[in-house]
């Protein structure tokens, strides 16, 4: 017989502008959402709504790739959920480190392992009064009907930790790769599309879900400039990303 | 040869950009995106509507004014890299 994993706590995360429902099925969870937790409105839990949470089978393929089933593990997997229910409302989660400088939001994408973290520690070592990490991994960003799009932190800021401050309008965002030199290049919106694609947090399992990511990357993509990183070494990568903010914030595009 | 798509991927325009996107069931066989041309996006279009690869030649050649075997020409190093990198299934390997 197959396990059952039964729901037993609900309570409401505030994500951007978004409150969702959670539905629970370890109590320590609500832990990890501490900073983000709400008093919600009734209308949240009304009947009919769908609620955010995983369901058995999640758990149960979690732990087939031999995984611990536990708060940790509901809380990463709910990382997955929550960004499908934030679609519905132009808004997503997206693989980077945001970092706030003047009272903007920059983020520094790429893929696991590529060095956002150690970038944005080392930027933040050159600017120490006037930087600060919105969040280390998977910032909340909202899509604005004028076309802007605003930073906010989530829970899920990466095994570093970093977050702390405050929701910042997009200023930029620099896609990193490693290579073999260092450099950093204006890249127009048409380049930037599979870098962004990719950057958007979500299972990729339907063409809805696809078709979803596309449109708040091409949102997210003609609100701000882009450029691609390439980092042979840090800190001389890092000088040329803090380089380019500052051309941007003192000369505009 | 005939061609059809192979199920599972998803042709987005991003800013310009024309992104054949495979769902996660094929991630460990294919690359998550794959740009593509524009004309070699606007056939994928006609295929995903059910066009065969002929009628397919067929529309370009009556489009630009062309012979259906110079299109054909054009188009089969078109055909054959993407069933070459498996996006398009050949009758051949279908039948297989």
């Amino acid at each position: 017989m197959e396990t059952e994993y039964p729901v037993v706590k609900t309570c409401a995360l505030r994500l951007g502008n978004i409150v969702l429902p959670l539905a629970l099925h370890y109590p320590e969870t609500a832990l990890y959402f501490k900073r983000c937790l709400v008093e919600p409105e009734p209308a949240v839990f009304e009947a009919g709504r769908p609620l955010v949470s995983v369901s058995s089978q999640e758990f149960r393929d979690w732990a087939a790739a031999g995984n611990a089933i536990d708060a940790f593990a509901e809380f990463c997997l709910l990382c997955q959920q929550a960004s499908q229910y934030l679609f519905h409302y132009q808004h997503c989660l997206f693989h980077a480190a945001a970092v706030r400088w003047r009272d903007r939001a920059w983020l520094i994408a790429g893929g696991s392992g590529t060095g956002k973290s150690t970038q944005t520690q080392t930027l933040l070592g050159f600017c120490p009064d006037e930087a600060a990490v919105i969040n280390g991994d998977k910032p909340v960003l909202e899509c604005l009907d004028d076309g802007s799009v605003v930073v906010h932190p989530s829970p899920w800021n990466g095994k570093e930790g970093l977050r702390g401050a405050g929701a910042a309008p997009l200023g930029g965002i620099f896609f990193l790769r490693r290579g073999d030199e260092n450099s950093v290049q204006a890249i127009s919106p048409r380049a930037a599309a599979p870098y962004a694609l990719l950057g958007v947090f979500q299972d990729f399992r339907s063409s809805e879900t696809i078709q979803r990511a596309g449109s708040v990357a091409q949102h997210i993509l003609r609100s701000c400039p882009s450029w691609l990183l390439t980092s042979r070494d840090i800190p001389d990568s890092t000088k040329l990303l803090y380089q380019t903010m500052r051309e941007v914030f003192e000369n505009g595009i | 040869m005939a061609y059809k798509i192979r199920p599972g991927f998803v042709l987005l325009n991003i800013c310009d950009a024309h992104l054949l996107v495979a769902t996660r069931p094929l991630w460990s066989e294919f690359p998550r995106v794959r740009p593509l041309p524009r004309l070699w996006a606007a056939c994928w279009t006609l295929m995903e509507k059910g066009r065969t690869d002929r009628e397919v030649v067929a529309s370009f050649a009556k489009l630009f004014r062309k012979p259906e075997d110079e299109v054909d020409r054009r188009f089969e190093e078109m055909f054959s890299t993407l069933a070459q990198e498996g996006y398009l299934i050949s009758s051949e390997d279908d039948a297989t």
